[in-house]
C-alpha cells in the first residue's frame, strides 16, 4: 500500500478536542509503545481547511492516490473524516513484529465504503464493520458508522536471524549449522579455491532441489558454466574466471535463498495481521482510561504519549544490537517512565513542551543534580547587547556523589562482561573524590553571553615592489568583526585556576596586568582576558568589558526575562535569530546556496528558546520555542504559507 | 612555464574561489635567460582571508563542492611536485605550505621553454584540467621575442557565473599578478595592462580574477626583447 496513502490519511485526520474524544481512546490497544494524539479541531480552527488543503496538494499528499482511492477524491475536503474529532496515530511491538494502526474519527454520512479502498478486497461483515484487505495482505482496514480502523506493520527482520525461529518457520539462513560457507569462501586463500568451488557447487545442489522450477533452470545453467571453467582452471586467467563464477553462483544461490526467505515471511505477516486484527480493532484492554492522551485545551495541536521510555528503549536495542552482543537488556533501566511531548501553537510562537516523569531513584538523583541555588551575583553583569545567551546550574558537588548510581544503573548494563569493573571503579571514584572540594572549585552554575560582534585588527601577508619589480612579503592590517562573549561562573576556591594561570605566565603563554590575565593571541584566536572578582571567574574576549567589570563600571542591563531565565532553570538557551542573518555576513560565513534565503528569513524571527525546568514532583519538564514571523495571523498559517511560497519556488526553479 | 601558472591558477583559484568566495593574490615570478631557460616561483596566498579559510577547512564541502583538508592539499601538491621533478628539463623543485597564514609556493628552473610546455601539458593532464592547452609560451632567443598564447576557456565563464551574486563580490579583491625578468632590455610588449620596469628588464602584468574569469582580460602578449 502506497505509503502516501497513510501520510494523507493521517495529516487529513488532524483532529480537534472533542467530548467525544475517549470513544476512540477506547480503540487503541494499552501496550501501545506510542500513541500520536492529533487535535484536527484546533489545526484546522488556527489555519483554515482551505490552507492546510493547499499546503497539503503542494506537498503532494495527493499525487498518487488513484491506487487507493477513487480518482474523485483529490481535494481533502471531500474525504469522510470528522474534523471535530481527535484522531489518533499508534505503534505497538513484539519480539516479531510491529503494528502501525491508525484511528480516525469518520462523519455520521460518511461515504467510505464508496470513496476508499476501491483497491482493498473485500472482506465479510464483522460485528457491524465494514472490512478491506489490501492485494499483498498486509494493509488492513475496517470501520462502522463513527471510525476506521487502519492496520499495517512489518515484521523485525533481525528476529528471523535467530536460529530457533528460523528453523521453526523454515527459513535458511545460509549456513549450515555454525559453518558459514558463502562468507567464508570469501576470505580462502588461493590453494584453497578448488575446495571453495566445491562447497559452492554442493550448496548449490541442496539449494535447487528446493527452489522453484524457473530457478531451478537458471541455477543448472550456471552450474554447467561453472563446472566446464573448472576444468580448465591451469593458467592465472581461468583463475580469475572461477572466481568470477563463483561470485555470480553464490550472488544466484544468495538471491534464491532469499526470495524463499521473503515468501516465508510474507505470509507469516499476512497470516499474524489477519489473526490479530479483530484484538486491534476493538482491544479489550484499552486506553479508554487514559487522561494523558486526550489533549484537553486548543493550544495543543499533536501530543506524543509514551507509556514508557526505559521499554521503548529496550525494545528498540532489544534484538539489533544488544542480544546479538549478550548484554541483558533487562538490567538496562535508566527511571524513564511515560512521557508527552507536545506541540502547541501560541500566537506567533510554536513549542515543544516535553513531560518526563521518573522513578524515586532517579529524583534523588536529579534532587541532587539541582540542588544548588544560582549566584545571584551574575544578574549585576548582564550585557546590554546579547546575540544569545545559556545558562546552566547543575551542582558539581551533587553530580560527582550520583556518578557511581549513575555508572552503575546507565552505563555499567551497556559494558557487558566489564560492568562489574564498571561498577567498582565507580566506587573507587566516590572514595577517592572530594566531592565538596571539588564543587568549590566550580559550583556548577554557568552563565554565557555571546554579546555582539566587534571589529578587530586582523594581520595578513601580501606583497610591495619596487621599481625593478622585485618584492619582499609585507604585514598590512584589515578590519574584521569578531564575537563578544563573557563566560561566568561561580568558584568558591580559585587557587587552581590562579596557580594555573601562574605557570602559563611564566611560560609567556599568559599576561597578567592590574589583576587581569590575558591569554595572548594567537593565529586562530583572539586574545581572551580572565579575571577573579570575588567568588565568580569572569571570561571574556573584550578587554573593555573586563575592566569595567574590574572597576565596578560595568552597566548591566535590567532586563527581567533575562534574570528569571537566569535565576529559574536548571539549563536555559535563548538565541536571537533576527540577528542571525547580519552576524553571518559580518563574519563572511558561508552557507549553501540552498540556505541562503532561509538565513535572511530569519531576521522576521523571534527568539529561539530551549530550556528544562527545575524538577516538579516525580518530573522532569523540557521545551523548545520559537517565536515566528507576525505577518499572519499565528504561527501555524505562517508555516503553512511558507512551505507553499517555498514549493512555489522551487517549481519555478524546476 | 606560464603554463603551470595557469593550471595552478585556475586549479586552485577556481576551486579554491568557488569554494572559499574571498580575496586572494596569486604570484608568478618568471626569469627568463637569453638562452630560454629560467625559473619560475608561483605563490598563491589566501593570508587576507585565512579567517574564513580556517573555518571552511572545517567544512567537508559546501554546496556541493568538495574542501580539501590539509592533508589532502598536502598530497595533492606532493604529486604534483612529483610530476615537476620527472618532467624533463625540470630541476630544484622546491615548495612550502604555510597553513598559519594559508600561503602555498612551488618554484622550480627550467631548462627551456618548451619543456615548460610539456611540464604544463602534464599538469593540466593531472588535474584533469583543458586549461593546459589554451596557455603556451614561446621564445626565440635570436630574434629575442617572448610569446604567451593565451585562449579564454568558456568552462572557466560557465563556473564562475554558477557563483551567486553574492558571492561573486568577494573575488572583487582578488588579483593575478605575473612579473618576468630577462637579462636583456624590453624593446616593446603589447599588452596594455602590462607595466615595464624602471630597468626595462620586468615586465609586470597585474589582472582581477574577475576579468580573468569572465574573459574580459586577456594573458597574451608579445615582448620584444632588445639584442645588445
Amino acid at each position: 500500500m502506497n505509503i502516501k496513502f497513510f501520510t494523507l490519511v493521517s495529516i487529513a485526520a488532524f483532529a480537534g478536542i472533542t467530548v467525544h474524544a475517549q470513544e476512540l481512546t477506547r480503540k487503541i490497544p494499552a501496550q501501545a509503545q506510542f500513541v500520536v494524539a492529533i487535535n484536527n479541531k484546533a489545526i484546522i480552527e488556527k489555519s483554515s481547511i482551505e490552507l492546510l488543503n493547499k499546503t497539503l496538494i503542494k506537498l503532494g499528499a495527493f499525487q498518487n492516490t488513484a491506487n487507493d482511492f477513487d480518482n474523485a477524491i483529490k481535494n481533502f475536503m471531500e474525504l469522510d473524516l470528522n474534523l471535530d474529532k481527535q484522531a489518533y496515530v499508534y505503534l505497538t511491538s513484539s519480539d516479531s513484529l510491529n503494528y502501525t494502526g491508525i484511528v480516525l474519527p469518520l462523519k455520521a454520512d460518511h461515504q467510505v465504503n464508496q470513496r476508499m479502498f476501491s483497491k482493498f478486497k473485500e472482506l465479510p461483515m464483522d460485528n457491524g464493520y465494514e472490512r478491506r484487505v489490501s492485494e499483498d495482505g498486509k494493509t488492513q482496514a475496517a470501520w462502522n458508522q463513527e471510525s476506521l480502523l487502519i492496520l499495517t506493520g512489518d515484521l523485525h527482520s533481525a528476529y528471523f536471524q535467530r536460529e530457533d525461529v528460523a528453523g521453526r518457520y523454515g527459513l535458511d539462513l545460509g549456513y549450515d549449522g555454525s559453518e558459514w560457507t558463502a562468507e567464508e569462501d570469501w576470505t580462502t586463500e588461493e590453494n584453497d579455491i578448488e575446495v571453495d568451488t566445491i562447497d559452492a557447487n554442493e550448496l548449490w545442489e541442496n539449494e535447487v532441489e528446493n527452489a522453484d522450477s524457473e530457478e531451478v533452470e537458471e541455477v543448472q545453467e550456471i552450474e554447467e558454466w561453472d563446472e566446464s571453467e573448472e576444468l580448465s582452471y591451469d593458467s592465472d586467467s581461468s583463475y580469475f574466471d572461477n572466481e568470477d563464477l563463483e561470485t555470480d553462483s553464490l550472488y544466484l544461490l544468495n538471491q534464491t535463498r532469499e526470495t524463499k526467505n521473503d515468501s516465508i515471511k510474507n505470509d507469516l505477516f499476512v497470516n499474524w495481521l489477519a489473526n490479530d486484527f479483530q484484538d486491534y480493532l476493538e482491544p479489550q484492554n484499552n486506553l479508554a482510561q487514559n487522561k494523558q492522551i486526550k489533549i484537553r485545551n486548543q493550544k495543543t495541536l499533536l501530543r506524543i504519549w509514551f507509556p514508557n521510555l526505559d521499554k521503548l528503549y529496550q525494545d528498540a536495542l532489544s534484538y539489533n544490537f544488544l542480544a546479538m552482543t549478550g548484554f541483558d537488556i533487562e538490567k538496562i533501566k535508566y527511571g524513564y517512565k511515560d512521557a508527552t511531548i507536545d506541540l502547541i501553537l501560541d500566537q506567533h510562537s510554536l513549542k515543544l513542551a516535553a513531560n518526563v516523569n521518573i522513578d524515586q531513584k532517579l529524583v534523588n538523583t536529579f534532587k541532587a543534580l539541582y540542588k544548588n541555588k544560582v549566584n545571584k551575583k551574575f544578574t549585576k553583569y548582564i550585557p546590554e547587547n546579547r546575540l544569545a545567551y545559556a545558562s546552566v546550574n547543575i551542582s558539581t558537588e551533587g553530580y560527582l556523589q550520583q556518578l557511581p548510581t549513575l555508572i552503575s544503573r546507565w552505563y555499567a548494563p551497556m559494558a557487558g562482561e566489564h560492568a562489574e569493573l564498571l561498577t567498582i571503579a565507580a566506587t573507587a571514584l566516590e572514595i577517592g573524590l572530594d566531592e565538596k572540594s571539588i564543587g568549590k572549585v566550580m559550583k556548577g552554575d554557568h552563565v554565557f553571553f555571546l554579546n555582539d560582534l566587534h571589529k578587530v585588527s586582523k594581520e595578513f601577508t601580501t606583497y610591495e615592489y619596487d621599481d625593478d619589480y622585485n618584492y619582499e612579503e609585507i604585514t598590512q592590517t584589515k578590519e574584521e568583526y569578531q564575537p563578544n562573549f563573557l563566560w561566568m561562573f561561580t568558584s568558591e576556591d580559585q587557587r587552581l585556576f590562579k596557580k594555573i594561570l601562574e605557570f602559563a605566565v611564566k611560560k609567556q603563554k599568559v599576561t597578567l596586568a592590574d589583576g587581569i590575565y590575558t591569554i595572548n593571541e594567537t593565529n586562530n584566536m583572539e586574545s581572551m582576558y580572565i579575571l577573579f572578582k570575588e567568588d565568580i571567574v569572569f571570561l571574556t574576549s573584550n578587554l573593555d568589558q573586563i575592566t569595567a567589570i574590574q572597576a565596578n563600571k560595568f552597566k548591566g542591563s535590567s532586563n527581567t526575562k533575562v534574570k528569571k531565565d537566569i535565576l529559574s532553570y536548571p539549563f536555559n538557551m535563548i538565541i536571537n535569530t533576527s540577528a542571525i542573518p547580519d552576524v553571518f555576513d559580518k563574519l563572511e560565513i558561508s552557507v549553501t546556496d540552498s540556505w541562503g534565503q532561509t538565513i535572511q528569513d530569519l531576521s522576521a524571527y523571534g527568539d529561539l528558546q530551549i530550556r528544562s525546568n527545575k524538577l516538579r514532583k516525580n518530573g522532569l519538564s523540557g521545551e523548545i520555542s520559537i517565536e515566528l514571523p507576525k505577518k499572519d495571523m499565528n504561527a501555524l498559517q505562517y508555516l503553512l504559507n511558507h512551505v507553499t511560497e517555498n514549493l512555489d519556488k522551487d517549481s519555478i526553479i524546476d | 612555464m606560464k603554463k603551470i601558472k595557469s593550471s595552478l591558477l585556475i586549479l586552485l583559484l577556481f576551486c579554491s574561489c568557488c569554494l572559499l568566495s574571498s580575496c586572494f593574490e596569486f604570484l608568478e615570478d618568471i626569469t627568463v635567460n637569453s638562452d630560454g631557460s629560467g625559473a619560475i616561483k608561483t605563490t598563491l596566498n589566501l593570508s587576507k582571508s585565512s579567517t574564513k579559510v580556517a573555518s571552511l577547512m572545517k567544512l567537508k564541502s559546501i554546496n556541493g563542492i568538495q574542501i580539501p583538508s590539509k592533508e589532502k592539499i598536502k598530497s595533492e601538491t606532493e604529486d604534483m611536485v612529483r610530476l615537476l621533478r620527472n618532467t624533463a628539463g625540470i630541476s630544484q623543485v622546491q615548495y612550502r605550505l604555510d597553513f598559519n597564514n594559508y600561503i602555498a609556493t612551488v618554484s622550480c628552473n627550467f631548462t627551456s621553454i618548451s619543456a615548460l610546455n610539456a611540464f604544463s601539458k602534464t599538469l593540466g593532464a593531472h588535474f584533469k584540467s583543458t586549461l593546459g592547452d589554451n596557455n603556451s609560451y614561446n621564445y626565440n632567443a635570436k630574434t629575442g621575442i617572448f610569446k604567451r598564447s593565451y585562449i579564454h576557456s568558456s568552462s572557466i565563464s560557465k563556473a564562475f557565473a554558477k557563483i551567486s551574486e553574492t558571492n561573486r563580490k568577494y573575488f572583487e579583491e582578488a588579483n593575478y599578478t605575473q612579473i618576468i625578468r630577462f637579462d636583456k632590455t624590453i624593446k616593446s610588449q603589447q599588452h596594455t595592462s602590462s607595466k615595464i620596469s624602471s630597468s626595462a628588464k620586468s615586465i609586470l602584468l597585474k589582472l582581477k580574477v574577475t576579468d580573468l574569469a569572465t574573459g574580459k582580460a586577456s594573458l597574451s602578449n608579445t615582448i620584444t626583447l632588445n639584442n645588445n
